[in-house]
Order: C-alpha cells, then structure tokens, then sequence
C-alpha cells in the first residue's frame, strides 16, 4: 500500500531505543504541508473546503499571492488564475464593446446575523469605511466579486454563475477560462484580448491593483445612487488611464537580449521550470547534464544565453542560422533543448534534445496559409496586422525540424500539414507500443528516437523525472506506465533523504554503451538492482557507469494501482497519457500530419475489457480527445483479420503484462469475451514473493562473486532461461525485496539447484492452469453453441507479451513461436473438454510480438461505427448463457442475479438445468490440472454464492461478464486469495 | 487549572470514546469539563461514544473514594452545563427551532450565496453536517459562539470570572471533515477574542488526518435509496481538504492557539461507505488513542513551553540495537508498519495500563459476573469478608459489565477495523500489534455467547489469555505454579489479606473493583515481561 502522508524525519537515533515523542515542526509548511499533494480537485469543492464563509477570496488570495511571489504556483492557483483572466479579459473588454457588465456595491442589507458572521469570519478584520464589496453582473446574472480591502484587493469569480454568452465560458466545467487558451475570443479580436491580459500582467504586475479599483471608484463616486454601470466607452484615448493600453497596438514583442518576452507568444501564459516562473520559455538551451549534476540547473535557464540573431529594430525580426558551437568551447558536456509543453497544466514537462557540437539549428516564424517560412527577415508587426496571424515558431535542427512552439489559438493548418494517418495506441502495464500507418497503409511502430520526456515536480520543485523513449527491438516505446509512476513522482513524494523512506535505487541501463561492454553482458537491455549502490551491474564499471547515470528511482508501491483500482493514482495514468499524447502530436507534426480536426480523429487506442467503463471514457474524453477505442482482444483479432472473415471460429488470446484479454469471434461477431487481471503481473507477483526462485541468480550479482568465471557462467545460464522482459519486469517492481532478501541472506542461499524452484512454482502453475483451462472450458461451450458453423475447427491467434512469462513459468516446448507446452495443451484440453469431441485447433503467431494489439487497431476492416460497443459496454444489456447441452438463451443479468440469491433462476426461457456451479465442479473434476486439486479446498455451493453476491455488487458498473467467469472468478479468490 | 475537552465531529466522537476509555484504565488521569459538538446529532460515532459515557458515569456514581482504585477510574468528567455533552452548532431560528439550511440563515439573500457558495452548500439539509464543507460549518459555528447562548456563554463566563486561574482548551477534531475542520479553526478564533486574560489561556488540539477511506457507492446503487454519490463525503477529498484546511489554519490569525498536534498515519483503512446520521458509526482507531495522548501532553506541559504556536507531530519510538538497527528496520515492511506501543509517548507504560484493564474486563465478565450469581458462593466465607452482601448489589455492578464489554469491543475494533470491501465484514488489521488480538476477539465471542461455565480454576487459567504477545511487546511468560490458594483467585495468602485490609470500608461495589483490579495486576505482572 502506498504512503498516504508524507513520512516525518525521525530524530537521530541514540541509545538503544527511542521512545515515542512528541515532536515541534521547525517549518510546517516545507517539512508537511507541501509534501501534501492535491490530486485533482474541482473548485467547487476545493472553495467549500475552505472553513471561512470568504472560501473563494482565501483562494484568490493565495493565488495571487503565489504569483506575485514567484516560485511555485499550485495546479489549483493556475486554475484560479485562469479563472480570473476569463474574468479580467470580459471585464476590461467591457468598455470597448458595450457588453453589459456590470458592478454593484454590496450592502450587507439583508439578515444583520450574516453581516456579523461575515466580517468575524473574513481574514482579517472589516474596517467600514475603506473596506467594500462589489458584485460583478454579466447581463444581470452574477458573475463574481470584486473585494477591496486590506486582506485581498481584486476580483473574484463567483462559487456559481452561468455566462454562457461569453464565448470562453466552459459550460461543462461552469467556469471562466482564458479565453487565449480557449482560443474562442466571440467578436473580440485576438490582440484586444491578448492587450487585456497583457494590462493585467504588465501594467499591474498580476493583480489587478487597487489603483484600478481607485479609478473605477471614482466613477462609483461620479454616480449619483451609488451603485453603478460601467459606461461601455468605445475607446479608452486617454493614456494616462491604466484600461487606455487596451486599444494600443501591440508592435513591440521581440526585444533584442531574448526572444518571445511578451506574452502574446504563448498566449499570455507563464510557465514553471525548475519552480522557477519563467516569463515565457518557448526556447531555450541549458548545458543540461552538467548542471544538472552541478544543481545548478537553475540558472541554466536565463533566456539571455539565446544567442539569437535580432535585428537593430525591435520591429524586426531576423531569423538565422545558428551554430550551437559557440556554446561549447568549453568542457561542457552536450546540450539539451527544451521545448516546454503548452497544454499542462500542473505538471510541467519539456522535451528534451541532446545536441552533438556540430549540430546547427534555426529558428522561424511561422505564419498561418505561408506554409514554409523563408529564413531571413520579417516584418513581425505584420503577425498581428495582417489576415495571416503569426502562429509560432519552428525550430530546426539542421533539416529537420523537431519543435514547433506554437501559438495556442489555432493548429497549424497550412497546406502543407496536410498528410493522413492514423494512430493506434497500445499502452499496456509493461509496455507501449505505438503503431502509426499513413495514406500508403502500412503500418509500422512509431518510435521517439532521442526524446525524453522530463517531468518536473512542482511541488518540491527539485525532482526530475526523466524517461528516454527511447526505440528498442521492435519499436517498443520504453516507458511503460507503470514505470511512470514510481514514487518520487508521486505527489507526497520529496527526497529521499527527508523520508528516510526505504528506497532502493533501481538504474534501469538503458544504454549498454561501448560495444565490447555490451557483448560480455548477459543482461542486455534489462534492469539491474543495485542495493543501496553499493556494487554495481554486472560487467560495468563503476566510471562507466556513472557516465551514463540514467536513472530511476523506483520503490513502486504504487504501481499496482496505477493502471487499475486507485482512483487517486488515475490522475497519473492521464499524465502518463497526455505526456505521450505530446511525443506522438510532436511526430505527427514533423510528418506534416493535418491535426486540424484534433488528434482525437486520428488515434485509436486499446483498453483491457477489465478497465471499467467510467475510466475508459473519462481518458478517451479528457486525455485522447474522443479517440475511438475497442478492447485489446477484439483489435487481436483485427490484426489477424481472419476471425472476422472465415467461417472457422478465432479465439484471440492477448496475454499482457496486467491482463489476459480473451475473445471469441465467429463471422464478424463476438460470442464471448471476458478479461482477467492474470497475466505477467501473476508470475511477476509471485516469484517476488518466493525470492528464492530468482535469488539463487542474483546473488551472483555480489560483487565478490562476479568476478568468478565459474560462477559467472552460473549465472548467465540461469538468466538466460528467464525472458528479458520477465526478469525487468520482476526486478523493476519488487527490487527492493530482492535487495533486502540478498542482504538478508547472503551466499548461503546459492544452490544452482533449480528442483526447489520448480516446487516453489507449483502453486502457480496450478493458478494459470485453472484460470486459463476454465475460460478455455466456457469457450468450448459457447463453440458447441454456435449454429450453423464447423466448430470442430478453431484458431487461437496469440498477442502480447505475456505469453513470455508463461514460457518461463511452464518451460518452453521448445520451438520458436510455439504456444508454451503446458499452458498450450491446458488451453486445448479444456477447450475439447467443453466440446465433447475431437477438435482441430491451430495456434498462430504473428512475427511481430508484442505489436498484434496497435496495428489492429489500425485495420480498414474495423468499422467503428460498431466496434467497441459490444455487449459489455451497457450495464444493462443481456448477456449470453449458455447451457450445458449447447442451449443458448438470452438471459439478463438480474436474472442471474435473482438466481445465485434465490438458487431458482426465474426466466421463462432458460432451461432449469442451469447451474454454472455443476457446471464449475463438472469442470473442475475433468479439467487437464484436475489432479493437482485433489487436497484444494474447493468451496462450495454457498460459499460461491456468497462471494459471487460480492462480486456482483462490487464489480456492478464496472465490468460485464458472463456467469461463469464470475463462478471462477469467485473460485479463485477463495482458493487463491487473488481478487481478478 | 481548568481543564477543558472539546470534541468535534464524527471523528472528534472517536477520540470522545477514546477518551472515556483511557480515562477508565487510568492513562489519561485529569479531570476535565468535557462535551461534543456535532452537527450531525444522530451521528452513530456519537452515540456510542454517548453510551460510553453513560456506563462511565454511571460507574463513577458508585465510587465514593477516588484513591483506592489508584488511577483506575479516577478522572471525573463535566459537562460545562448541566446535562449539555453534546452540541448542536446552529444558528437558532427560535428557542426550540434551528435553521435547516444556510440558505434559509442568510435569509435567502441569493445574490451574496450565489457569489459565495455553490449551490448544494447553499441549499443542503443541515441536519446531517456539512458533509465536508467547511465553508458553511465556520458560519454554523461562528453563529453559535455568541453572548447568551449556551454552551459558550457560559464557558466564558466561568474562565472569565477567575481570570488569574489558568485555563487549558483542547479541541480534537478532524482535519479533513466538514464539522471538525470548520470549527475547530472558528471557535479558536472567536473564542480567542472574548477571552479577558489573555495570558492565562490557552488553545491547543489534535487535528486528525484522514486515517480511513472508504468507496463511495456507484450511482446506479444509490439511485435504488434515492440518494447520489453528492450526499457521501469523498474520500479522494480527504487529504487535499486537510491541505487547504491546514494552509488555512497557517495564514489566519491563530487566537490563543499554542499546540497544534498533527495526528495521521500513512496508511488509512478501508471502512463501510456512510452517508451520515446513525450510519455513520466507524470502527474505532488507534489515532484517536494518539488524538486523545496528545491532549493529556498538552495539560501537562509546562505553562511557559505554551507562549508560543507550534505544531507538533508524533515521532515514533523504535528499538535500535545489534542486529535491528534503524535503517534495517525501516528497511523491512512488517517492522515499518507495525503500530507497538513503543511507538507513543510512554506507549509501554499506557499499553500496561491498558492491558490490567482489559484483564479486568475479561475477569469481571468471565469470571465474576456469572460466579456472583451463585447463592453458593456468597455464602463463602470470603465473599463475606471482602465483599459482603448487598441486596442493590446485582443492579449496580449492571454498569460495570455494560462498560468492560464496551471497553474490550473497544480494543477490538482497533485491531479489527479493516473493512472487507469484497465480504463486507472486517479483518484483522495486521499492522496492529498492541494486543493479541485474536485472543481479546475470542474472549469477547465467548462473552457475547453468553459465557462459558468453567470452574473456577479454569476460569483462572483463561485469564492468563496471551493478550499481548508480539515481538518488542509487552509478552506473555507461562507463571509457574503459582501458589494460589484453594480458589486461584489471589496470588497468596498476603495478597488476601491485603484486599481484605483496604476493602474494609468499602461499599460492595468498590470492594468487588478493587479485588478485580488488584489480582489482575498481580496477573500481569507476574504473566507478562517487558
């Protein structure tokens, strides 16, 4: 279980005991509170927290506060700003366009109590005469408050409003945004909005001061009644008035010394970097690794060190070629450029290139219907007079260009962007993998050659997260999620000196680097766990190794949960997502992909059947831009394009690194399909919780040992028998209980005898024999129900990765490609079982593992005004039944709730025969691994329905399945204590 | 010193029973003004923390001499009116009539509530809390801590009426709720404000972090009861509600606030989802024991370490030493995560006192209570010598009984809290290594069976249940031959004759009381080493 609170420093240990005390906090605020993360919040509920009536000014308040400070600035101020430019912008647009908003003085004139409670419970106290209260109306509907008063001078949104005429009022959300990030600016020109946010930023340094409310309060005192309507002016002339810079052409927005320093480049926005609030980066270069390790990381980011070519006048703007080498006369190491992503939110991530010295980049201007920029000069005043807005700029490293920073209100559309593809997306626990076909209609793996993406934390400020997607064998995306969502990113993460949290440092070698090093390892491209640094990976020297210090920290508790059952740690699921939403519109764009129409009209992604229904459409809405999406299995089967097409009947088989993704497929038509959380994750489990299978291997990891030629050659036989994948992904997740188990134990563990190990796996094999035979066993009678088709015949069509796993587990047969020997002929046993006669069926194998599930995805065949919504998607559908002697009925879900309640299934139709427990102990008996459960303990009848009632209730929005996977489901947990 | 204890909410209830308890078994021993302040006044934690409360008293009426019992018993506990323990923070619409809702408060002024609040702050039924939202519970609070209503005007009438007496407040509530979070801020604050010697009052409090967690039904369950996932706080709230309350807390102006104790864990149980009012009755947890011995640090620390605010957390003790050493402790899960008793302020010492209590309990249940039943045995020599008859006597000790159940379902609940969300029944929360718990758990199911009918030397050995047995515990040594006399019941014939000496005087209810306490300290000292 993850860590809820932020661990507290214990004091130095002296003596042989420490007896509990209690401690003072030297800085609450450094030491807890801001170790404290928010998660996702809406305001509504975030104001009502607040124990002060003034909920919602305490919170304009800090925002404010925390802006004009500097440094950080919380995910939920940033919204609160946000809020309060959408604000501001109609406000100061008012005058211009007559829009009728309007501002009243407030009179506490109704209940004297409230008036009383109302000012006790303000911050600080009420003085009468200097302090008010105004209401902000938009066409007599309030839209929120300005304060004016020693505590907090400004505006603030109301707790509830409806403006739905303002055109960046987000009406799901019931709130203002930036209408610059909206890019929805009504019949306002950009640059007045722009001008506007641009007072509030410059002429007030961020809060709008009281120096205005002074202004507007001296039109509150030239109206006779007190309250007041703002006269809508159609142009504020006079200069000396603070509104007056509104209607200034802006022509000044390049500035010799630094490029992009106004806040028309990005849309007004402020980025953090480093905790650091930069006024806008869209660009810039730090000497990266060296500061890095320098901590000095900081000052890296002074735009002053652009050392880009401006022309004499600020008007004009000269774009030319530039050569990075003046930056590296010195020792300095290579360079990185950033490019900061736009769209986050609270997280702040950049991408990242690593520049060798000769490397020569340009930047150029980019305007929208010009498509290719010519490098020289511009008239850059032109951007926001002319009919062809400025949009951003391009960055090119030599030919190539690798970052467009662009200007938020628009995509960039020229002509030139007009390419087709499409994206299919397989994000999976292990692994990713990213498929991408274009108008020629192959598809292939979509790789981030040299990309990282480097996550800040904003709430320390300090931790880097660094994640290079890197391409391996088959164009796997390296950056599984649950690899994102190691510890120190979580938001009560901090150093981990202050938690004296016990953490192992896992340095997952992504780079073997020099050749000669790579062939004398045996762990090529796989994670090694090296406790506490004190000795370091096989075959690698400790220089060697430091030099290409890449890595991460990982203590994963929370990895678990990340993909699945923690709501909380959802929100980092979405991050992952959007972080690789961002590589793949960074790709998209330097193929010139038409992204017009949002990536959502060109991504297709895949999801476990298991991943309830609510998540699924909250990542497809909030993340993947409505991308469509269809189960892993059933894009299985669009990869192999047959099942849909022969009469022969498929089974796609999707065996990941968290679920097992099954479906049956006759004509077209899925007739069954059920997902199960047993999958590589299993074995991975369970061999963490037998050290012993693998410490045998590791120990030889011991510095003393690896030395040894004898021993060594030990070792690299017995790694060479586990799947590289497998023994990442083991010691990735549970390296620390390795580390703790060598420590323990030391050498007397070594046996080289691996008889006790395949003991130790018996119960495992007895799990994946049982959870695979029983499905395999429903579909052989779903088979034998089928009408009208040769069902003797039947294809498996394998997927995924972790179909390794099970090689390890049961021992290969063998041959390359083959379906693992027992599991293999479990899954054919049980399917005959079923049957009751002799069948014929061929397993096939793609030549591309581990890619089956996003290049189906990509498949013409799929008709998506169809796929994806099969039977599971509504809650209330019927199920398919399927009875012992092939009956097939229509039963619903009720019913068989009704029946496992009631033990009488009352329907008019389902035979009374029915009874998915005999049919459960029928199986049990004859099934291939029978024998193995001779001493279980099989739960009855009663017990069975107890747990399925369980089940039922805990799963009833979640997943839809058929009966029996719930009776087998509900088996396992009993026998195994493993919840599916 | 006066000495006020002031619980909020249905966390603040927790640390109310807590508190009732520790008070019991002697390891909280101060006598206090004590009462509770719940919106929520069907509030199940509140109930039976009431009931608690009731056997307590009910209890201490029977008590004439407050030292025979030692600290057993011992504190006494007031409401600050007249039967008032509990109160309902709202704004009185008349004498007999509170407001409903905030809306109806502000007198409907829509224009303010709109720009203030969101609409189901606005518009919910107050009579069951604020469901999280602190915002409207400051309002309840704050319209309540005014010149002529009670409780408050009375509490301040009294510290204010001798101002030169020093006078300590402490507050326990939770940080991530609605009533604790609201209120526990605003009565500092107003309260702060009325107080005339500022010098001679102080405000300290346990702020609970969420320790518990809970999954909110999905909607299609709750239409079925007409409700939605809006009427059920959100756990996934709870820790950045206790963030921004505490942000709060740090910027405002703080009163008299001395001591903020920060109370939390790492890891919060799972508990059953509730809505509120009776069904909000959450099984007891072993912060609530930390809420409650951060109250009893704050009355004893010395007055000059109050001058200033500080915030204080709990830094857990461990043992260091050859072989189990700090870091590897930390370095090995079960160890980390293990709630001993040397982890608290003087966890050893409350954990014996606790555990002497608990054998008492289990004595008087098991033990006494069915063996005074028998004509027989009153009719014992010794019965009469150290009891003596009372025909009252079977009413009186009704109260005894009703508390030590309580009391071991107590301690049971805080082993067993961890809510099942598959079964829907609670297991065993592995962590908790305080008492043996399947031992109590088994005691108790025998309890509630009825009792079993074991002689009494039986009934003896049964007592030296291995309550507590865990490594780096207090742990459980098998007593050799003990030479008790014929009927096992006192160590040896001077520990006769002492009970015989002190009960003399003794009304038959202190006598039966000191009995059990002293031979069952005897027990545990002689069974259990540290």
């Amino acid at each position: 279980m993850g860590f809820f609170l932020p661990k507290l420093t214990q004091p130095p240990v002296t003596g042989n005991a420490i007896t509990g005390t209690w401690v003072a906090f030297d800085d609450i605020t450094q030491d807890f509170i801001g170790k404290i993360g928010l998660n996702e919040f809406n305001m509504e509920s975030i104001a009502s927290f607040i124990p002060n009536m003034w909920s919602r000014v305490v919170l304009f308040q800090k925002a404010q506060e925390e802006y004009q400070q500097g440094g950080v600035i919380t995910a939920q101020s940033q919204f609160i700003l946000g809020e309060l430019k959408g604000l501001l912008a109609l406000i100061a647009l008012r005058n211009a366009y007559g829009w009728d908003v309007q501002m009243e003085t407030y009179r506490f004139s109704g209940r004297k109590e409230i008036n009383t409670i109302a000012k006790a419970l303000y911050i600080s106290d009420w003085n009468e005469d200097n302090d008010s209260l105004h209401l902000i109306k938009f066409d007599n509907k309030i839209i929120g408050g300005c304060l004016n008063s020693q505590y907090y001078t400004g505006f603030f949104t109301a707790a509830l409003y409806r403006v739905e005429e303002v055109p960046w009022f987000d009406a799901k959300k019931g709130i203002l945004r930036c209408p610059l990030e909206t890019g929805k600016t009504g019949e306002w020109t950009l640059e007045d909005i722009r001008n506007a946010l641009a007072l509030w930023e410059r002429a007030t340094s961020g809060i709008l001061h009281r120096s205005i409310l002074s202004d507007w309060r001296s039109d509150i005192n030239a109206s006779a009644g007190g309250d007041f309507k703002v006269a809508a002016t159609p142009l504020l002339s006079l200069v000396s008035h603070p509104l007056a810079v509104l209607t200034n052409p802006i022509t000044t927005n390049f500035k010799a010394g630094g490029i992009f320093l106004q806040p028309c480049d990005s849309g007004g926005r402020k980025v953090l970097y480093y905790s650091e609030e930069c006024e806008i980066l869209p660009i810039t270069v730090a000497t990266y690794q060296k500061l890095r390790q320098q901590g000095e990381i900081k000052q890296a980011f002074d735009t002053d060190k652009m050392a880009v070519t401006v022309g004499a006048g600020e008007q004009k703007f000269t774009s030319a070629p530039y050569d990075k080498r003046e930056l590296l006369t010195s020792d300095q190491m290579s360079s990185i450029y950033a490019w900061p992503n736009f769209k986050a939110d609270d997280w702040h991530d950049y991408y990242l290139w690593e520049l060798k010295k000769n490397d020569i980049f340009t930047i150029q201007p980019l305007f929208e219907g010009e498509g290719e920029v010519v490098v020289g000069e511009t008239n850059v005043s032109r951007a926001f007079s002319s009919k062809k807005p400025f949009l951003g700029i391009s960055l090119k490293l030599g030919e190539r260009e690798i970052g467009i920073v662009e200007v938020k209100y628009k995509e960039i559309g020229s002509a030139d962007h007009g390419a087709k593809f499409t994206v299919g997306l397989d994000f999976g626990t292990t692994h990713t993998f990213i498929a991408i076909k274009d108008e020629k209609g192959e598809a292939m793996g979509l790789s981030f050659p040299d990309r990282t993406i480097a996550v800040i934390n904003p709430k320390s400020g300090k931790e880097e997260k660094f994640l290079f997607m890197k391409r391996d064998d088959g164009d796997l995306v390296y950056c599984p999620v649950a690899d994102f969502a190691t510890y120190d990113f979580m938001p009560t993460g901090g150093s981990r000196e202050k938690k004296g949290l016990p953490i192992t440092t896992l340095y997952k070698r992504k780079v073997l680097g020099p050749p000669e090093k790579a062939k004398d390892s045996v762990l090529e491209g796989v994670a090694v766990v090296v406790p506490d640094k004190r000795f370091y990976p096989y075959g690698i020297s400790k220089n060697y190794y430091q030099e290409y210090d890449v890595l991460m920290e990982v203590t994963n508790p929370f990895v678990e949960g990340i993909k699945w059952s923690i709501p909380r740690d959802r929100h980092y699921l979405l991050l992952y997502l959007e972080h690789l939403l961002l590589l793949i519109r960074a790709e998209l764009r330097i193929r010139r992909c038409d992204l017009r129409n949002g990536i959502g009209n060109i991504l297709r992604w895949s999801y476990p059947l298991a991943m309830d229904v609510e998540q699924r459409k909250e990542i497809s809405a909030r993340i993947l831009g409505g991308a469509l999406a269809i189960s892993e299995s059933e894009a299985v089967s669009y990869f192999y394009e047959a099942p849909r097409s022969a009469d022969t009947p498929g089974i796609a088989v999707d065996i990941g690194g968290g679920t097992t993704d099954i479906s049956l497929w006759s004509r077209g038509e899925v007739k069954a399909q059920t997902s199960v959380r047993i999958a590589g994750n299993v074995c991975s489990k369970y061999v963490a919780k037998h050290p012993h299978i693998l410490a045998d291997n590791l120990e030889h990891f011991s510095k003393d040992l690896r030395d040894d030629d004898a021993i060594s050659s030990t070792v690299t036989n017995l790694l060479q028998r586990m799947p590289e994948n497998t023994l990442s992904v083991i010691l990735s997740r549970y390296g620390e209980q390795f580390a703790s188990f060598l420590t323990r134990y030391g050498h007397t563990r070594v046996s080289g005898d691996l008889s006790s190990v395949d003991e130790t796996l018996l119960p495992l094999r007895q799990l994946l024999e049982f959870s695979y035979a029983s499905i395999f066993y429903y579909l052989g009678l779903t088979l034998k129900s089928l009408d009208g088709i040769d069902t003797r015949r039947v294809e498996i069509y394998r997927a995924g990765n972790g179909w390794d796993h099970l090689n390890w587990v049961f021992g290969s047969s063998g041959a390359s490609g083959e379906i693992p020997g027992t599991v293999g002929r479990v899954m054919k046993d049980a399917l005959v079982l079923a049957f009751g006669s002799p069948m014929v069926i061929n397993i096939r194998t793609s030549e591309q593992p581990k890619q089956e599930v996003a290049k189906g995805l990509l498949s013409p065949a799929i008709n998506w005004d169809i796929a994806g919504k099969a039977m599971k998607e509504n809650p209330n559908s019927s199920i398919a039944i399927f009875g012992e002697d092939g009956f097939e009925e229509r039963g619903s879900k009720k019913s068989f709730c009704d029946f496992i309640a009631t033990g009488t299934m009352i329907t008019d139709n389902v035979p009374d025969s029915f009874n998915q427990y005999e049919k459960f102990v029928s199986f049990l008996q004859n099934f291939h691994g029978a024998a193995n459960f001779q001493n279980a303990e099989i739960p009855s009848s009663g017990q069975l329905r107890d747990h399925i009632q369980d089940r039922i209730r805990t799963t009833k929005t979640k997943v839809e399945e058929p009966p029996f996977f719930m009776v087998i489901a509900t088996a396992i947990k009993k026998i195994w204590k493993i919840d599916l | 010193m006066n000495r006020f204890v002031v619980t909020i909410g249905g966390t603040g209830a927790k640390c109310f029973e807590a508190l009732v308890f520790l008070s019991a078994a002697g390891a909280f021993n101060q006598d206090v003004t004590l009462f509770h302040i719940d919106p929520d006044k069907n509030n199940g934690n509140w109930i039976k923390a009431y009931s608690a409360l009731l056997s307590f008293q009910e209890i201490k009426k029977q008590i004439s001499r407050r030292d025979i019992l030692g600290r057993v018993f011992n504190s006494s506990f007031q409401p600050p009116v007249e039967g008032m323990w509990v109160h309902n923070p709202y704004p009185r619409k008349t004498d007999t009539e509170n407001y409903t809702s905030l809306r109806e408060y502000c007198g409907n002024d829509d224009e303010l509530l709109q720009l203030l609040f969101a609409e189901k702050a606005r518009n919910d039924d107050w009579e069951i809390g604020f469901k999280g939202r602190a915002s409207v519970g400051s309002i309840a609070a704050a319209a309540c801590i005014k010149e002529g209503l009670d409780p408050w005007d009375t509490i301040i009438k009294r510290i204010n009426s001798d101002a030169t007496e020093e006078t300590r407040f402490f507050l326990l509530g939770s940080i991530f709720g609605g009533s604790g979070a609201s209120i526990f801020p605003t009565v500092a604050k107003l309260l702060s404000k009325r107080i005339v010697n500022a010098e001679k009052f102080v405000i300290g409090g346990s702020l609970l972090f969420p320790y518990f967690r809970f999954e909110v039904p999905t909607e299609e369950s709750l239409k079925a009861i007409d409700r939605t996932s809006e009427d059920f706080a959100k756990p996934g709230d709870f820790l950045p509600k206790a963030k921004q309350h505490l942000e709060y807390y740090q910027k405002s102006p703080q009163g008299l606030f001395r001591r903020i104790y920060i109370v939390g864990c790492d890891q919060p149980r799972f508990i059953p989802p509730f809505y509120g009012g009776k069904e909000q009755m959450n099984p007891s947890h072993y912060l609530e024991m930390v809420a409650v011995m951060a109250g009893k640090d704050f009355f004893t620390v010395a007055s000059p370490e109050l001058k200033k605010l500080k915030y204080m957390h709990l830094c857990e003790g461990m043992e260091v030493g050859a072989g189990n050493s700090a870091k590897q402790r930390e370095g090995d899960e079960k160890i980390k995560d293990a709630v001993i008793w040397k982890i608290f302020p003087e966890g050893e010492a409350i954990g014996e006192k606790l555990l002497v209590f608990a054998t008492m309990a289990y004595s008087f249940l098991e033990f006494w209570n069915p063996l005074l039943d028998s004509e027989e045995f009153k009719r014992t020599m010794w019965f009469k010598e150290l009891i003596g008859d009372d025909p009252q006597f079977r009413e009186k000790i009704a109260a005894l009984g009703d508390f030590f159940e309580k009391y071991l379902n107590w301690l049971l609940e805080i082993h067993y809290g961890n809510y099942n969300t598959i079964s829907g029944g609670y297991d065993f929360d592995s962590n908790m290594q305080l008492f043996d718990a399947a031992s109590i758990k088994k005691l108790l199911g025998e309890v509630n069976a009825g009792g079993v009918a074991h002689d009494a030397a039986t009934q003896l050995n049964r007592l030296k249940y291995n309550l507590m047995k865990n490594d780096g515990n207090l742990s459980y040594t098998p007593r050799l031959n003990a030479p008790y006399d014929g009927l096992f019941l006192w160590k040896n014939k001077d520990e006769y004759e002492k009970i015989k000496k002190v009960n003399r005087g003794l009304s038959q209810f202190e006598s039966l009381l000191n009995i059990i306490k002293t031979t069952s300290e005897s027990l545990v000292k002689e069974n259990y080493r540290y």
